[in-house]
């Protein structure tokens, strides 16, 4: 569904942080905002919380390295024992390599995946665009027009240095290219 | 058909009630008079020229009761088959069949698989070979299957069938009047011998024989000192000294195989009489001077000295040695002295002069009925090399208008090949039978295609003693005859060899049993005594022998190869010399010293030159060889042969001189470096043991004082860091004799025979990748002039904690519960990691497809032991499929395994006593057991606590 | 831009002046040109080599390892020296973008990306050689434990080979992934900027709908922290479990414990050589001197410095140990190195990977581009001779001297070799034409690095 945004066009960093600190004092509600690169501080400005992956990571690691061991010990010890260099049929020592590298890839992946997820990222996704320079070297501010009183704002984000504060209306539905 | 005929099998092997079993299956199946006459009308009979008659039908069964192993050839198309629903009791698919034989002078044992001959292996029920066998015997199945074995008879270069060739050849010899003479090679065949006597008159035909490898003056010897000439017969196991003048008795001197299972019995520690000692005087490395405890690297010049030296000194003959020589004499009179009665002197010179006056000496030492015998023979035929020269001369002049040459090859081999050729064309009917076509038989107008020895009936006196039987263990192959048969059709001889040599023999023995055993042993054989008064005018003759001026060009007899007929055998050919370790070729060995003047090194091209002759041929420097000789193998250089014999190597035969015998050492002459290398296919190229604890050897006084002598290595403190699996039941382990051992090499062909282990030819194994499973390495030790020698048997050493198993991604080797290091073919992905990680390098990789694609070689490959395809790797398997059979004949006998029930390829073809043993160490009373308990027992490689299974007994020289 | 931050003590990471439209300009113009002449030349010929090594390798295939030098004592020689050789290349790209990452090393920005992709292909190359070195490629299936109906018959864990099998391929799919989160944002600049439809619609696919919003930034910066995490014990554990394909063999010469730690740094040396000798060249043709500064180049050339005398402890210590350790194989082994038949090798890698670096201690040498671009190239020779060194001298010549032999490889071993160079600079290229060869993003967030 279509939806009006007000957006406050900068074009350096800097700017758009002072601007997104006075709109959380203003406690405008910010829809989102858009920059070619992440800008530090910018977190806290739009009281965003300390990011879920690591648990994510944490639990994909331990469940790689039980499924390692339990793979390795069942094969070599409990379904077809083999008797191999004189070696017990549980070599543990020998399994750590692979047990330590199945962690890191159960880890890594499940993060990723995890990551693309939760951000509603995947291929041919239509990208939702406010600004076409928002990922090249403008940054951009977003609130949900009937959220904010639009002339309030263009003043004060003018003021705060904004290039341009416009209404757009904007897809925000999923949708591929 | 396949059925019927295997029927046969029965009586062969000693029980005879099958025949009746056949003439029911034959008669329930009612088979009409035609078909029946087809059915044994094409193949079976042929080759004994039979006429196909009812009648003739039951001389046929008796016959072929025990002729039946060679109907089970698979080349017979298969007429009627009746389903194995009513099978007989002997042919059980699996399961092989085993047919005492004969090949050459060794006592044999064929084993058969549905027919087909796959293996061959000493009988061990003679007392003379004791169950060895040696290269060429192991190799000899090959040969049966070789493809460029003629297909049939020849009349003038045109293929015909039998009946003509008869016609022809007997027309041409009844109108011939003139000389007609049948040359053989030399013959211990009764049956043979009493056949081409009856024919003599028959055909007015004069028989000589004919050796390429002659030893004619050990009979013409014994002629003079024992008034008989034949040749004489040894006992090593009774001298407690062996002094040998070049002689190769271990190798290719004389019954190698007897002679190491003697003189090995002696080098064993625990002998009730000791350890022997051996020495050798030789101006070439030998395989026997390699296991001599004193080896003296001498010219045939002092080896004539010494011989005189020690004459003198034993027959008070007035002779003064050189200086030289003089220590080595002394310390031969010293020993052969002390050892009165129990010493034994041996020269491997075929010369007159020199072997009466070893007669003389071994007269005078008493050693005559201890450890050497001349023995009254029930038959025999020498050849006379002088008779051989002579009919080249008739031939020349035009007297002989008929010759008859029996596998015999002088237009190769003779020493004035292209005399003998000339001469030969100028002969009217020139009759020639050969296995596989010769530059002799190009030469022929009659070539009669000859039956290899497994496709034929005889007898062959093994010893003065022993009588071995040869029966055909296959229907020949191709159109070939048995040619004593042939000869018998020229004389009009009515009835098949068989029918003659049964005759001839069923009145002394038992028949059967003797098809059983394949040995038959005549008692109170009569020894014949020394005559001769004054032997001191040989001693003159030999002290006016003057050598020629320059090199003296040897000419010798390569293991294996022998005179060069057997050439056409990849076994042989890919077999490394013993001494030498090379393959494919023969060289000029020469002597490091010899090189050095002459900058010469392995490869390099030479022209040997005895001013007559001329070749030219890469070197190998040969520790151990004269400054003043150049040592070349004969059996090479084939102008016509198979594609494995052809235009290998140069022929060196021409370098033989004749005065009254061969004489191989007689050339003297010029090597000169030429342009050019030829590379040398040899398997192991680094010679010294870099003065590592590879084998441990110690003298026979220090082992006296300390069994453990020379095995008293810091032992490393074996940890085990986890603890050990269950090493309950059966646990296979191996011992190897390191003083038994004599790097004879049959065991590495007997291994490649079994386990169908390719063969790479020259090109690969210049690129280092020989496949066999099983090889003898080498070192040398000490002075290069007069090396000390070291054989080692080095084979997969199945170790507890394999090094190989651990590095497999996917589980191709692994260790079996008891105790084998096994090789998962079909698991195998070919990463050679396994290979690299083997501290013994005994892993062997299938670089390519390796060529099974000949439909006859292909024959001779062991069902029990899958083909490898290209990309896996392989190795020694300890024969894990005899010792599968061995488990499963004593479960199905209801009967623990016994030790001894198993005997590994290697091990059963030894020709040494207890070089190799093998058995279960958890049985406390095994042979192995004993072995590992030995003081002299170590592992190779043991800090790398590996846990071989594979053992070693420390070597003891007897110095 | 007169608010920007200040520093006096260093200089800016990008040297001139720039909008962030420029930068944007400057690294992905070069997407949207015609190819150059320069390039086209490159790419032909490297494509042609790749073209001949892969005919050599279906020969190979198609007729037997016999095609090649080995033998029955020497049963890895070529291949696995470039496998190692490879895969030591293969390290660098990780380690620049996780462990500088990890150490806020904020130059790293403009050297990451295209030393990631150097991974990634390096890699590619270095998986062929386990590939064609078995004697029967198309089993290798066997080594994946997965349910068959061969018993099931299981892989063996205990087997160095099949630890390469599992880090390889985790290493291979994790910096893959790494290296493409990191290329979403750049995708979709590039998509925003481009004017063809075609263009936009391929780059819009690829960029997973990535439109900059803060809140993906957020997880996006921690899940980069997170795989830079993983990936820094991951890469020096693949190296070390190359490492055990010989350090746990009974082989002497392979037998070593120092070989993890020796073979990491040696990795890292050749990576870093690598990416010189590709970067050197990349900024030269596509004018990014103002991204790829000198300032890098010196600083790579300071860590080969250190890795290069790193490499050279290890062999001392070799041969510190093969004496002490009064083993006498382990003594033979490496007099044999110094002195036997292949003296030649050894010394040549000596004088380029321990000797040769030393030129770096000197500022003049280490930013003169030629000069770095040469030595570049020489200590990637000296490290194909390392493991040559390591695996053929070791094996030619072990227990029982019977089996000595010496090795020489083939013409088919050799253009297998030339293949993968022509395969991995192949990629290179084609990378450089279709993906911004620099972190955009990045860089432009350390655009204001100590700049007024």
């Amino acid at each position: 569904m279509k939806k009006d945004f007000l957006l406050a066009i900068f074009d350096c960093e800097e700017k758009l942080l002072k601007s997104a600190e006075k709109a959380r004092d203003k406690n405008m509600e910010m829809y989102d905002v858009y920059t070619p690169f992440p800008v530090h501080g910018l977190d806290d400005a739009m009281g965003i919380k300390r990011s879920f992956l690591p648990y994510v990571t944490f639990v994909a690691g331990a469940v790689g390295l039980g499924a390692a061991l339990v793979l390795q010990i069942w094969t070599s010890a409990v379904d077809w024992p083999t008797i191999i260099g004189g070696k017990p049929f549980i070599s543990l020592p020998a399994f750590i390599p692979i047990t330590f590298e199945v962690t890191v890839l159960f880890a890594a992946h499940s993060t990723v995946a995890a990551f693309l997820v939760y951000n509603k990222l995947f291929p041919g996704k239509k990208a939702m665009i406010m600004h076409p320079e928002q990922t090249c070297n403008k940054f951009v501010m977003a609130f949900e027009k009937d959220k904010v009183s639009v002339d309030d704002a263009s003043i004060m984000f003018k003021e705060l240095g904004a290039v341009e504060v416009v209404v757009q209306n904007v897809d925000t539905k999923l949708s591929w290219y | 058909m396949s059925n019927m005929e295997n029927n046969n099998c029965g009586t062969s092997c000693g029980c005879g009630t099958q025949t009746d079993g056949y003439w029911q299956d034959v008669e329930n199946k009612v088979i009409d008079q035609k078909t029946l006459s087809q059915e044994f009308s094409d193949t079976e009979f042929d080759s004994f020229s039979v006429k196909k008659s009812r009648r003739n039908f039951l001389k046929i069964m008796g016959f072929s009761v025990s002729a039946l192993p060679l109907t089970g050839c698979i080349k017979i198309p298969v007429k009627k088959a009746l389903p194995y629903l009513n099978k007989q009791d002997n042919v059980i698919p699996g399961v092989a069949n085993w047919y005492a034989s004969t090949f050459e002078n060794t006592p044999v044992l064929v084993k058969t698989r549905e027919g087909r001959p796959i293996k061959i292996e000493g009988n061990d029920k003679s007392m003379t070979s004791f169950g060895g066998a040696n290269s060429r015997a192991q190799a000899s199945v090959l040969s049966l299957y070789d493809s460029n074995r003629l297909q049939s008879p020849m009349v003038e270069g045109s293929n015909v069938e039998w009946e003509e060739f008869d016609k022809k050849l007997k027309e041409a010899f009844l109108t011939d009047t003139t000389k007609k003479v049948l040359v053989t090679s030399s013959l211990t065949s009764p049956t043979t011998i009493k056949l081409i006597n009856e024919l003599k008159s028959k055909l007015n035909i004069t028989h000589i024989a004919y050796d390429a490898i002659s030893t004619s003056a050990f009979g013409k010897a014994n002629e003079k000192t024992h008034g008989e000439n034949t040749a004489s017969e040894y006992n090593f196991e009774n001298a407690n000294v062996v002094v040998s003048l070049g002689a190769d008795f271990l190798d290719t001197f004389g019954d190698s195989v007897a002679n190491t299972k003697q003189y090995s019995r002696r080098r064993k520690a625990k002998h009730a009489l000791g350890m022997n000692r051996h020495i050798q005087v030789e101006s070439t490395m030998t395989l026997t001077g390699s296991n001599a405890d004193y080896r003296y690297t001498k010219s045939g010049a002092d080896q004539r000295d010494i011989l005189l030296g020690v004459y003198a000194a034993i027959t008070g003959y007035g002779y003064v040695a050189q200086s030289q020589n003089k220590d080595i004499i002394t310390q031969i009179v010293k020993e052969l002295k002390s050892n009165v009665g129990k010493s034994l002197l041996i020269s491997g010179y075929n010369d007159l002069n020199t072997q009466v006056i070893v007669n003389k000496i071994n007269n005078e030492l008493k050693n005559y009925g201890s450890t050497v015998f001349v023995k009254q023979k029930q038959a025999e035929v020498l050849a006379n090399d002088n008779d051989f020269a002579n009919l080249v001369n008739e031939m020349n002049a035009g007297k002989v208008s008929s010759v008859i040459l029996v596998d015999v090859n002088p237009a190769y081999n003779y020493f004035e090949a292209d005399k003998f050729s000339e001469a030969f064309k100028k002969v009217k009917n020139r009759v020639v039978f050969t296995v596989a076509e010769t530059e002799t038989s190009k030469l022929g107008n009659f070539v009669g295609s000859m039956n290899h020895a497994y496709e034929s009936w005889s007898d062959t006196m093994v010893s003065s003693s022993e009588l071995s039987i040869t029966q055909p263990v296959i229907q020949p192959l191709f159109g070939s005859r048995m040619w004593t048969e042939s000869l018998m059709s020229i004389a009009g001889v009515s009835g098949s060899f068989y029918d003659y040599l049964k005759s001839n023999l069923s009145g002394k023995l038992n028949w059967n049993q003797f098809l059983h055993d394949g040995i038959y042993t005549y008692s109170n054989i009569k020894e014949i005594s020394f005559k001769a008064s004054s032997t001191h005018s040989y001693a003159n003759e030999i002290k006016s022998v003057k050598d020629g001026s320059g090199m003296n060009i040897i000419t010798y007899v390569k293991s294996g190869i022998g005179n060069g007929d057997m050439a056409n055998n990849p076994f042989i050919q890919e077999l490394p010399n013993p001494v030498t370790k090379a393959t494919w070729d023969n060289y000029a060995m020469i002597s490091p010293s010899f090189a050095k003047e002459n900058s010469l090194t392995l490869g390099d091209l030479v022209e040997v030159s005895n001013g007559k002759y001329t070749i030219k041929l890469p070197v190998i420097v040969q520790p151990g060889t004269h400054a003043n000789t150049v040592a070349v193998a004969l059996g090479y250089g084939h102008k016509v042969g198979g594609k494995v014999s052809k235009n290998l190597g140069v022929n060196a035969y021409p370098f033989i001189t004749l005065n009254n015998d061969f004489n191989y050492s007689g050339s003297f002459g010029t090597v000169k470096k030429v342009e050019g290398r030829r590379d040398i296919a040899q398997t192991q190229t680094h010679h010294s043991m870099e003065g590592r604890d590879i084998v441990r050897e110690t003298t026979f006084s220090d082992y006296l004082k300390n069994p453990k002598a020379g095995n008293q290595v810091k032992k490393p403190k074996t940890v085990h860091i986890y603890p050990e699996h269950d090493k309950g039941g059966h646990q296979w382990a191996m011992a190897i004799n390191l003083s038994s051992c004599t790097g004879c090499s049959s065991c590495i062909i007997s291994c490649s025979a079994e386990n169908n282990v390719p063969v790479v030819g020259r090109q690969e194994v210049i690129n280092r990748r020989e496949m066999h499973w099983l090889r003898i390495d080498r070192y040398y030790k000490g002075d290069e002039n007069q090396p000390e020698v070291t054989h080692m048997p080095m084979l997969c050493q199945h170790c507890d904690n394999a090094p190989c198993e651990n590095v497999c991604p996917v589980m191709a080797t692994v260790q079996s519960s008891d105790g084998l290091n096994q090789q998962v073919y079909n698991r195998c992905v070919g990463t050679r990691y396994c290979a690299n990680n083997c501290p013994y390098k005994v892993r062997r990789f299938n670089w390519f497809n390796y060529d099974h694609s000949d439909e006859y070689a292909r024959l001779s490959l062991n069902p029990d032991v899958s083909v490898r395809t290209r990309g896996i790797m392989e190795k020694c398997s300890m024969c894990v499929q005899r010792i599968q059979e061995g488990k499963l004949t004593a479960k199905r006998e209801r009967r623990a395994l016994k030790d001894g029930d198993i005997k590994l390829a290697c091990q059963q073809s030894c020709p040494a006593d207890d070089g190799i043993v093998f058995g279960d160490m958890n049985d406390p009373n095994s042979s192995i057991s004993k072995y590992l308990a030995d003081e002299r027992k170590y592992v190779v490689l043991e800090e790398l606590n590996v846990q071989p299974r594979v053992n070693y007994l420390t070597k003891i020289r007897n110095k | 831009m007169s608010d920007a931050h200040v520093s006096e003590l260093r200089q800016p990471l990008i040297t001139e002046d720039r909008t962030y439209k420029q930068i944007s300009e400057d690294i992905l113009d070069t997407l949207e040109e015609k190819p150059s002449k320069a390039w086209l030349a490159g790419f032909s010929i490297s494509a042609l080599f790749l073209t001949i090594g892969f005919l050599t390798v279906a020969y190979q295939v198609g007729t037997g390892i016999g095609t090649w030098g080995l033998n029955k004592t020497v049963g890895w020689s070529w291949d696995i020296t470039n496998f190692v050789f490879w895969v030591g290349i293969g390290h660098a790209g990780t380690l620049i973008s996780a462990v500088l990452l990890i150490f806020r090393q904020r130059w790293r920005t403009a050297i990451n990306r295209a030393a990631e992709a150097m991974t990634i292909f390096a890699v590619a190359c270095a998986g062929i050689f386990p590939l064609i070195h078995a004697g029967r490629p198309w089993l290798l299936y066997w080594v994946f434990p997965y349910p068959n109906t061969r018993g099931p018959l299981w892989v063996n864990f205990r087997s160095p080979l099949l630890w390469d099998v599992f880090a390889i391929s985790t290493y291979l799919t994790v910096s893959l992934v790494f290296w493409y989160m990191g290329l979403l944002p750049d995708l979709a600049t590039v998509r925003d900027r481009t004017k063809s439809g075609l263009r936009r619609f391929i780059y819009g696919v690829l960029s997973f709908g990535w439109n900059g919003s803060n809140r993906t930034w957020h997880h996006w910066e921690v899940m980069s922290l997170i795989l830079a995490g993983l990936a820094t014990p991951l890469v020096l554990s693949v190296h070390t479990i190359v490492s055990m394909d010989f350090a746990t063999s009974v082989i002497p010469g392979w037998h070593t414990t120092i070989f993890p730690p020796y073979f990491v740094a040696g990795a890292i040396f050749s990576g870093f050589a690598m990416v010189l000798t590709l970067l050197i060249i990349t900024r030269k043709v596509l004018n990014w001197e103002n991204y790829i500064t000198l300032n890098h180049i010196e600083n790579m050339a300071k860590v080969i410095v250190v890795t290069g005398m790193m490499v050279g402890l290890a062999y001392g210590t070799e041969f510190f140990m093969a004496w002490y350790s009064g083993n006498e194989y382990e003594r033979y082994c490496f007099i044999n190195r110094a002195t036997g038949p292949y003296w030649w090798a050894y010394w040549t890698m000596v004088s380029c990977n321990v000797l040769s670096p030393q030129f770096f201690w000197f500022k003049k040498l280490r930013t003169n581009l030629v000069f770095v671009f040469i030595m570049s190239i020489i200590v990637n020779i000296g490290m194909w001779f390392e493991r040559f060194v390591i695996i053929t001298t070791s094996l030619h010549r072990d227990f029982l001297p019977s089996s000595w032999v010496m090795y020489s490889p083939t013409w088919v071993e050799i253009w297998t070799f030339i293949g993968t160079f022509g395969l991995f600079f192949t990629l290179f290229f084609i990378f450089i034409r279709v993906l911004p060869g620099i972190a955009v993003a990045e860089v432009k967030s350390v655009y204001k690095f100590a700049r007024k």
